[in-house]
């Protein structure tokens, strides 16, 4: 479904990504894990035009995406659940949850209704709050909301990036539950995490990115024992 | 003194309408238009040659005001997007603040063909509605006053349902916020960028149409009230719309209490106050303060 | 010499002019141009070295008119009343800078356009004194009792605007020049490197006011009658056209912008009814086109690079370290409960820290863990909400990073802050900003102090680059290295100021392996130099093997703390950033 091939993203005169190649194949879950600073957060922003590629080209669904502007990316069908969340502060729940819903919702507005509900039924905290402004919400409830915003569009392959962050163990295990529940319902996820044992817990298959290059990949418990894993985060 | 009060208030709301415009595009694109006074000034004489046109062919009053606002709403709104294409969007990489320099370019430029198809002179605007004044007590009200205020009260109500209700109001609201997260959500801000500037200079038009009758046309006229629509921006802080209607209204009152006592320096008000509140309170009554970071 | 043959052969030219075209019509237009080359001159130290944009100079320009006019009506000599005229400019363009401090960007030209249209509203409203207009009448110039006729007036305009070019060009290529450049890169750099930006963006402004004032005053005595129509919105514009087409920040952008401003209206005085649509054109044009004015774009033609500094010879290889890296104080600084809040969010949370002597710390977390913030604290660019930071007995709590900079703390920036219009050796000069002794008097007129000062520095900072491996890119612009050795010059600037501290903030970021190396390697001779240093990192093996303790953070608080092998196995560390058993338990189950 996703192709990323030879990727190179400069930053400036900082190489971040120095030909990165990755696949995701529908109703899969990858974890791309990594530590601060590989490139992680890049990959995504590359993904979803974000950021421009320097080299090399992504294909989502047969169509080439790189060089395309993030908003038309969008309407193709990717949902993206930014790192930090970035919901919308300043407007209440509902209203995030609607504008997660912009490119479907001249010509679907009914079936955008039904969505909403879905979300409230899989977040009823989001439904409590939902004239609320979003920047009163705690990091748990907004990690909820910029998870049901980027579903709103109903798409078919969800980015996540890193959805843990600044969260406790709890919210981290409910937003994790959510993303196996997701897989179940039939989406094809790719998820960038810090805490690589609990992604690696929950997706069939990862990645590990370092200093910008793909270090190692392969299937997700077989990482999970791996020592080498370990070593990339905290150094020999 | 209450004479002062009600006109001023008038006057504001008119400032107010116009410091929107400042608002809109900041808010959402990080620019403005200094030439939003020269915007303005634009929309008056437009505004007066096709009110003269459309009632000299005979046409209903009201209609006929109705006919002339739409008709230059929508010219200034081109221009809005002219200028945006124009001026903003190939000055991102300048000076970080090259879009002051060409849209004070722009304006200049538009002051010129002003003056050279509207001429060098005072071009006096009578008020479609007369002269008649109705008297409350000690305060005296023009016909085209009360146009001013119902216009102005419309005019916030369909911008506040707009941007607060509306999904495009939204999706400006959005770009404003964080760009980066609202191209996630399929919203272009490139062209809500435009749509800024469209609706700015809209309100700009329609700003000068009111303000005319009041103070009198001319091609010079743009650069004065484009300032003091700022000052009431400032003032109310840039970034809340509530703020700058009360920047608006307040400046407005200011200015005409202060020409009370002295007419001869009734414009530098708005400029001391200008200075004042950057002085000693940057992000206006309203406004939030920003940290930067790194 | 070249130089001083060219201001020769100038003053002869101008000294020729009114030979050559004897009639008053062209004398008249050489004073206009002259003086009106002045206010360029000066706007273009404003506008294109130190950054800042005026849209009031006409403002200046009125206030430099009338005062001079004025104080000679009232009888006082010309000469003298030039000076005062001169001088309350400088003093008005410091109140407009002050004023608009707390502005920036949009905020400052806004200002700058009232501060104009006040002027322009006092001096035509406030007729008994400007004459409003109808304007003034002035007695003739006299210089020393003799009256000057319009010829000795052109050559009195031409000495001064010849002076003025002099003093302005020694500017440029002084440090003067050097740090108004730098400040226009990047702010909170030069700040961090000692420079305090407020006064300087007074002094830029305060400079750019004299200016004005002086061609204003010019002007009022060319015909021994001025009013105040002059004085508009326009006026500035256009000499900011000037700067801008000629090229903002270049030496000879001002002539050839006055050139455009000045003599094309005379050429083109049948289309004075397109004045403005010209003008205006003019300045869109330039900036969509050619955003560097003429000069620039020619310069940027011919591949010239701007050097400043002239070219740097490599000192003798007798010091292996710089001179300056010999003894030190050694760190002392202590933090306590010091919490950062924004809006309700606390990014650093109570933390202590304490660094003595010549340490090598490292400040590790996981992402938003708050390593950035406190690197922001220390070096003065925020202001801790809570809580104390000493520094060798000292309360530096609320101190501004230049006055960090000079008790002894600076550092780099994770996003790249380098001066990147100056070359590599003109950023680390930069770095010696607290140190120099020369002040404006010695820059402005290139003593034989300034210059001996200019080569010792020159030198110092040839050592730096030969101390972290750069001294052969010494004279290119630091924007065209790669990004690995720009952040060396970063490191460089920051140990000019001679720091008891050194703060590097993710100096291995971004960078490639090979320059990772380069990095460490120079890590490790700062730290073998004896100056303490708080290294903020991802790239775990450089911090296990180049600090003596290691502090984690994880969501503002500290979690841990001590030497790199008790920090790599333990447990709260391993949990924050892998995520430990008690996560990997809920979400396994």
């Amino acid at each position: 479904m996703l192709s990323v091939n030879n990727v190179r993203v400069h930053y400036g005169m900082a190489e971040a990504l120095r030909g990165v190649n990755l696949q995701v194949a529908k109703g899969e879950v990858v974890a791309l894990i990594g530590r601060n600073g590989a490139g992680k957060t890049t990959l995504l922003k590359a993904i979803t035009g974000l950021v421009k590629l320097r080299e090399g080209e992504i294909h989502f669904q047969g169509k080439r995406i790189s060089g395309m502007p993030a908003h038309e990316i969008m309407r193709l069908g990717i949902g993206h659940v930014p790192q930090g969340r970035q919901v919308f502060g300043d407007q209440t729940v509902e209203d995030n949850l609607i504008l997660g819903a912009y490119t479907k919702i001249k010509q679907q507005p009914r079936q955008v209704r039904e969505w909403l509900e879905r979300e409230y039924t899989r977040f009823p905290r989001l439904k409590e709050r939902a004239k609320q402004m979003a920047g009163t919400l705690s990091g748990g409830e907004q990690q909820m909301l910029a998870l049901s915003r980027a579903l709103m569009s109903d798409p078919e392959l969800l980015v996540l990036d890193e959805p843990s962050m600044g969260l406790s163990p709890l919210y981290v295990k409910l937003i994790l539950d959510t993303v196996t529940q997701l897989r179940s319902e039939g989406k094809t996820i790719l998820l960038v995490e810090q805490l690589a044992a609990a992604a690696l817990a929950i997706s069939d298959r990862a990645y590990v990115l370092s200093s910008g290059q793909v270090e190692m990949s392969g299937a997700a418990d077989e990482l999970l024992h791996d020592e080498k894993v370990v070593r990339t985060y905290l150094g020999a | 003194m209450l004479q002062a009060i009600v006109s001023g208030l008038i006057l504001g709301s008119i400032y107010a309408i116009i410091a929107q415009g400042y608002y809109i595009t900041f808010v959402t694109n990080r620019t403005m238009n200094f030439g939003q006074g020269d915007f303005l000034m634009l929309g008056a004489l437009v505004g007066l040659t096709t009110l003269g046109t459309v009632t000299s062919a005979g046409m209903n009053l009201f209609v006929s005001v109705l006919v002339t606002m739409v008709v230059v709403a929508a010219a200034m709104a081109m221009l809005g997007w002219g200028l945006e294409r124009g001026a903003i969007r190939p000055l991102g990489h300048v000076l970080s603040v090259g879009w002051i320099l060409s849209t004070v370019a722009v304006s200049l430029m538009i002051r010129n063909i002003a003056m050279l198809i509207w001429g060098r002179n005072v071009i006096p605007f009578p008020s479609p509605f007369g002269n008649e004044v109705y008297r409350f007590g000690s305060v005296g009200i023009t016909k085209h006053e009360i146009f001013v205020a119902i216009c102005a009260i419309v005019i916030m109500a369909c911008l506040f349902f707009f941007l607060n209700r509306s999904l495009l109001g939204k999706a400006l609201a959005a770009v404003a916020f964080n760009p980066d997260a609202a191209s996630l959500m399929g919203i272009n801000p490139r062209r809500m960028a435009v749509l800024a500037f469209a609706l700015s200079s809209a309100l700009a038009g329609v700003g000068g149409i009111l303000v005319g009758p009041i103070t009198n046309t001319a091609f010079f006229m743009g650069a004065t009230l484009g300032l003091k629509a700022f000052a009431a921006a400032i003032i109310g802080g840039l970034t809340n719309p509530l703020g700058i209607l009360i920047g608006g209204l307040l400046l407005g009152v200011i200015e005409q209490v202060f020409s009370l006592y002295s007419s001869a320096y009734k414009d530098a008000s708005a400029f001391l106050l200008i200075l004042i509140v950057l002085i000693f309170m940057p992000q206006g009554l309203l406004g939030k303060k920003v940290k930067e970071k790194f | 010499m070249k130089k001083w043959l060219l201001y020769l052969l100038i003053a002869l030219a101008l000294y020729f002019f009114p030979w050559l075209f004897p009639s008053s019509y062209y004398v008249h237009m050489a004073q206009g141009f002259l003086y009106t080359y002045i206010v360029v001159a000066g706007l273009n130290l404003l506008v294109g070295l130190s950054g800042q944009l005026s849209l009031g100079h006409a403002g200046f320009y009125a206030i430099g008119a009338y005062v001079t006019g004025l104080c000679t009506v009232a009888g006082v000599p010309f000469l003298l009343s030039l000076l005062l005229g001169v001088l309350i400019c400088a003093g008005a363009g410091g109140l407009v800078a002050m004023l608009s401090l707390r502005a920036k960007g949009p905020y400052l030209a806004m200002v700058t356009i009232a501060f104009g249209l006040l002027v322009e509203i006092v001096a035509n409203r406030w007729v008994e004194v400007t004459g409003g207009p109808a304007g003034l009448y002035l007695p003739e110039a006299k210089l020393f009792g003799l009256g000057l006729g319009t010829v000795s007036y052109y050559w009195f305009i031409a000495v001064i605007a010849l002076v003025v070019t002099v003093l302005i060009d020694n500017l440029f290529t002084s440090r003067y020049g050097r740090t108004f450049r730098a400040m226009g890169n990047s702010e909170v750099a030069a700040a961090t490197a000692g420079v305090h930006v407020r006064n300087w963006k007074v002094l830029a402004f305060a400079i750019s006011a004299c200016t004005a004032g002086l061609g204003g005053a010019l002007f009022a005595f060319q015909n021994a009658y001025f009013n105040s129509d002059t004085f508009t919105f326009d006026k500035s514009i256009l000499f900011l056209v000037g700067v801008i087409v000629g090229g903002a920040g270049t030496r000879l952008g001002p002539l050839v912008g006055t050139i455009v401003i000045f003599l094309l209206p005379q050429w083109v005085q049948s289309l004075y009814n397109y004045h403005l649509l010209i003008f205006g054109g003019i300045l869109l044009l330039s900036l969509i086109a050619l955003p560097e004015g003429i000069v620039g774009g020619i310069q940027r033609i011919f591949k010239q690079r701007n050097q400043y500094s002239g070219t740097p010879s490599l000192p003798a290889p007798d010091s292996d370290g710089p001179s300056q890296m010999g003894s030190r104080d050694g760190a002392d600084l202590n933090v306590q409960a010091a919490v950062m809040e924004f809006d309700g969010f606390r990014a650093v949370d109570a933390i202590d820290l304490q660094i003595k002597g010549s340490e090598v710390r490292g400040l590790i977390g996981p992402n938003g863990s708050g390593k950035s913030t406190t690197v922001n604290m220390l070096s003065g660019v925020y202001v801790p909400t809570k809580g104390k930071l000493s520094w060798k007995g000292v309360d530096v709590t609320s101190f501004p990073p230049h006055r960090m900079a000079a008790a002894g703390i600076t550092r780099t920036f994770q996003n790249l802050q380098l001066f990147h219009e100056l070359t590599v050796l003109e950023n680390v000069m930069l770095g010696f900003h607290l140190h120099y002794r020369k002040g404006f008097a010695a820059n402005i007129l290139h003593t034989p102090g300034f210059l001996r000062e200019e080569s010792h520095f020159r030198a110092e900072a040839m050592r730096l680059l030969q101390f972290v491996g750069l001294a052969e890119k010494a004279g290119e612009q630091a924007a065209a290295l790669s990004y690995g050795q720009q952040r060396l010059v970063e490191i460089a600037r920051a140990l000019a100021t001679k720091p008891d501290l050194l703060i590097l903030d993710e100096p291995a970021a971004g960078a490639s392996l090979y320059e990772v190396d380069n990095i460490v390697r120079v890590i490790r001779k700062v730290k073998d130099s004896g100056i303490a240093i708080l290294l903020v990192e991802h790239h775990m093996e450089i911090v296990m093997n180049v600090c003596d303790t290691i502090t984690v953070l994880d969501f503002g608080k500290k979690i841990a703390e001590g030497d790199p092998a008790f920090i790599k196995n333990h447990p709260q560390v391993i949990e924050a950033y892998l995520g430990g058993e008690e996560v990997t338990k809920l979400v396994v189950g």
